[in-house]
């Protein structure tokens, strides 16, 4: 699906795809397109939309900077555990719910997506108000081919997280697909007038 | 007399490494407050000073976390950090030269705190780890040492 947009864009830097949405997760993304300069020592220096002539004056002047020795590690969050580590972790307590919505979203990049639902109904009823875990369980649902309860599930967590406009984008490209995969570019003028609309 | 080969086998004794002394970082005073150079802290301390572009706010990052700085200055093209405030921030026990014209920093221990929230600009990056269009993987912490722009984006 990502193919035909990468070799559009001729893009000559490499492509990853995230359908378990772990660095939507990491990185708490709220709205896409995002930009992010993490530097030598591991700092996330800048954070934008996509690129606009202010936000690359910024970075054209860290990439001016001598290089620092130092070198930050990468802090431990769940979703960047490997899976032995997370297994073990939801088999020693059974109510970590992050480590749980992490294996999750591995199962579900792996395409294991059964398992994946199962992780996402025990993180579920541990906390049920986390939009996090809903939004999850509802692209693994997606990728499963179901759409109505795809949809009910991004409706909620949408619903739990209200200010989440990847959340919004996902639920109206199920709902309005005309708006988004037919001709050559989504109807932005229409998803402004859907933001707009969604705003009252 | 055949010469006799002498071997002389000199037995090593390998001792416990002694600890290197820590590398002093020079003290500057300027009205009452002590400072250290970013540069040097980068050299000897493993401490990295960074600005946030678009504010005035300074970080400052060990290896293992970031916190804002509220005492620094820019001189030239350095910036000086307080040597309190520093220690403050970053959970370190400055340790004097008696003439206190030198520092070191020493890492307090500190409890682990279950950070979980969103990265905002100013933080250590978190590592992922994502599957590559036309294979292999990417993960952030193998790229450390290298300046790193993401894009994320969606094909809506």
């Amino acid at each position: 699906m990502v193919q035909p947009y990468v070799e559009l864009a001729r893009a000559s830097f490499p492509v990853a795809v995230d359908p378990g949405d772990l660095f939507g997760q990491a990185f708490g993304l709220k709205a896409i397109p995002v930009t992010f300069l993490v530097d030598e020592v591991g700092i996330v220096r800048l954070s934008g939309g996509g690129p606009n002539r202010e936000l690359l004056a910024q970075i054209e002047e860290i990439l001016e900077e001598p290089l620092s020795p130092v070198r930050g590690q990468a802090p431990e969050l769940p979703w960047a555990a490997a899976k032995p580590d997370l297994d073990q972790k939801v088999a020693e307590a059974p109510d970590d719910w992050p480590s749980r919505l992490a294996l999750g979203r591995l199962l579900s990049n792996e395409g294991h997506r059964a398992d994946a639902v199962k992780q996402f109904e025990a993180a579920a009823r541990i906390r049920p108000q986390e939009s996090s875990i809903h939004f999850a369980w509802g692209l693994a649902l997606l990728d499963q081919g179901d759409k109505e309860s795809a949809l009910a599930k991004l409706k909620q967590a949408r619903d739990l997280d209200p200010s989440n406009w990847r959340i919004r984008k996902q639920i109206w490209a199920i709902e309005h697909p005309d708006k988004f995969y037919t001709g050559k570019s989504p109807d932005y003028a229409w998803q402004k007038a859907q933001i707009a609309r969604e705003k009252k | 007399m055949k010469g006799v080969f002498a071997l002389a086998v000199m037995a090593v004794v390998c001792g416990p490494a002694l600890s290197a002394p820590p590398d002093m970082i020079s003290v500057e005073d300027h009205n009452g407050t002590a400072y250290v150079a970013g540069a040097e802290l980068a050299r000897k301390a493993a401490i990295a000073i960074k600005r946030l572009p678009g504010s005035d706010a300074v970080v400052a990052c060990s290896s293992e976390r970031c916190a804002r700085l509220n005492v620094f200055f820019d001189r030239d093209k350095e910036t000086l950090v307080g040597i309190d405030d520093l220690s403050r921030v970053l959970g370190l026990s400055p340790r004097f030269s008696d003439d206190r014209r030198q520092v070191w920093f020493q890492v307090e221990a500190r409890s682990r705190t279950e950070s979980g929230g969103p990265i905002r600009v100013g933080d250590l990056a978190p590592n992922f780890r994502l599957t590559r269009l036309g294979g292999g993987e990417v993960a952030l912490a193998e790229l450390r040492g290298r300046r790193v722009l993401i894009n994320s984006w969606a094909s809506w």
